[in-house]
């Protein structure tokens, strides 16, 4: 991986582990990080080995959003032209899932970048929130479309229109955080869950995820034509007849793909 | 002779822990024994009661620390939670039989259980502030749902409890011979509305340990983290050195 210095990456194993890497401005995240963030994703889906990546935070915040100071600083054409969508591109395009985990604060971009991951985990000190309102301003990467989809409209709201930071506990009831850890047990939980995701067919987690991300994107006839075909595809793949097989013999599959 | 001993009375079943020497302290060997006893047990449309018991001086002293895992979380989530689960959420009427000491992992044995009898001498040592590492296989969540906040202070520093404070709050029946008076409880049990019983056992799933699922979770993420601190290994070292740990809080 070329040099980065945004953000730090590691494997353990099978598993990648990306860390958001300015503990000093609670990892805001700017055009540095946006670009770091882009090649630390484009060198991962390179390395077959890779079967899950975790994000997660330096220091005592996962990312307290957008580098304000860098925003207002920029013309609103670049901002417009670029932003931040070389990222939200970057991971919409990643096959593999992506585990967020929240060890502090997670709020406005950071909130975003969290719900762009295909599971979020929270260390039990984590707030999460979208406070952009706060500033005069809104959220401009899933803050108003991917959380309200998740939790609803009308919590939905409450969150944007408020910029409230709700605790762990509190996301996790909402179904926005899928568990709620120590916060020294939070790394090694989400690589745990890595490694168990590792263990399948990278194949099928592949179409597994895409499935399941079609569902906020299409109308529910869409979303099941779309599963149907991916599950034909599954059943018919090498790793699918392999699985299968391995099933009704009794043994451990061995997976290819 | 094996490390789990299963006697076949009818309707009923007694599942003794046989490690005497080792004061029934739960190796990897004993854990998958007592796992397997049980769930034939559970499976076996015949039977109604199970007894729970140890041979020897000790109904369990826990975890067996001259085994101890390297990933605790594991540990629980793999090898001690199953077992608890079988009993909590089996149809069937589980009773323990506490004929001395239980700790750590033993007491969580013995309260997951729905009856419970202890002999006057029996005592319950929460065994696990003394290796540095906090209370798990559920014990917290079942004792302070029992036993209120009579023993918090003992589920956050240690120490012990004696048969009569558990007595005293309906966590136990206080017997001479626990085992008999168990075996007396089951034949009535398996006599009786057992269909009743059943459901009842549900309905208090449902009232007190409906949320038992996401403890565990939290808990054994916890215990994983603890077994990885310097006090643990140190915890760990003096208990097998036979001497008194030097604790940092780190």
């Amino acid at each position: 991986m070329s040099e980065l210095n945004t953000v730090i990456a590691e494997r353990i194993g099978n598993v990648a582990v990306v860390k958001l890497n300015r503990p000093d401005r609670l990892n805001a995240i700017n055009m540095a990080m946006v670009y770091d963030l882009v090649e630390a994703f484009r060198t991962l889906s390179r390395e077959r080995e890779v079967s899950s990546v975790v994000v997660t935070g330096v220091g005592k915040a996962f990312s307290a959003g957008a580098d304000v100071k860098e925003m207002v600083e920029m013309p609103l054409e670049s901002v417009v032209r670029e932003g931040h969508m070389p990222l939200w591109e970057a991971m919409r395009s990643f096959k593999r899932p992506i585990i967020a985990a929240l060890n502090g604060v997670t709020a406005g971009g950071g909130l975003e970048l969290a719900m762009a991951c295909d599971i979020i985990i929270a260390g039990e000190s984590a707030r999460l929130g979208q406070p952009e309102i706060n500033l005069g301003i809104i959220p401009g990467a899933g803050g108003t479309q991917r959380l309200t989809r998740t939790v609803g409209k009308y919590r939905a709201m409450e969150l944007v229109l408020t910029g409230r930071l709700i605790s762990a506990w509190e996301a996790y009831r909402m179904g926005l955080v899928y568990k709620v850890v120590p916060d020294e047990a939070l790394l090694d939980e989400a690589i745990r869950l890595g490694r168990e995701v590792a263990s399948k067919s990278k194949f099928a987690v592949e179409l597994a995820k895409e499935s399941v991300n079609k569902a906020l994107e299409t109308t529910l006839q869409q979303g099941l034509d779309i599963e149907r075909r991916n599950f034909y595809v599954s059943i018919s793949s090498e790793d699918g007849k392999e699985g299968m097989r391995a099933f009704l013999e009794k043994r451990k599959p061995n997976w290819k793909f | 002779m094996a490390v789990v001993e299963v006697q076949d009375l009818g309707p009923v079943s007694v599942i003794t822990l046989n490690r005497p020497e080792k004061l029934n302290a739960m190796n990897l060997e004993l854990r998958s024994e007592l796992g397997r006893a049980i769930r034939e047990f559970n499976a076996n449309q015949g039977k109604r009661v199970a007894v729970i018991t140890g041979a020897g001086r000790a109904f369990s002293v826990g975890a067996d620390i001259a085994s101890v895992s390297e990933d605790l979380t594991e540990d629980l989530r793999i090898s001690f939670y199953p077992i608890y689960r079988e009993i909590r959420f089996s149809p069937k009427i589980f009773i323990s039989a506490v004929n001395g000491v239980a700790a750590g992992a033993g007491i969580s044995l013995s309260l997951v259980c729905d009856l419970r009898l202890a002999s006057k001498n029996a005592k319950f040592v929460t065994a696990f502030h003394g290796i540095g590492l906090a209370p798990d296989t559920g014990l917290t969540l079942m004792l302070a749902r029992m036993g209120g906040s009579r023993f918090l202070e003992r589920l956050l520093l240690g120490g012990e409890i004696t048969a009569q404070e558990m007595a005293e709050v309906g966590i136990v029946r206080l017997t001479d011979d626990p085992l008999g008076e168990a075996l007396k409880l089951s034949e009535e049990i398996s006599k009786g509305p057992f269909k009743a019983y059943s459901a009842s056992k549900r309905l208090i799933n449902r009232a007190i340990f409906f949320d038992i699922e996401e403890y565990l979770e939290y808990e054994s993420a916890m215990q994983g983290f603890l077994g990885k601190t310097r006090d643990f290994k140190e915890g760990v070292k003096a208990f097998l050195e036979k001497r008194k740990p030097e604790f940092r809080g780190e």
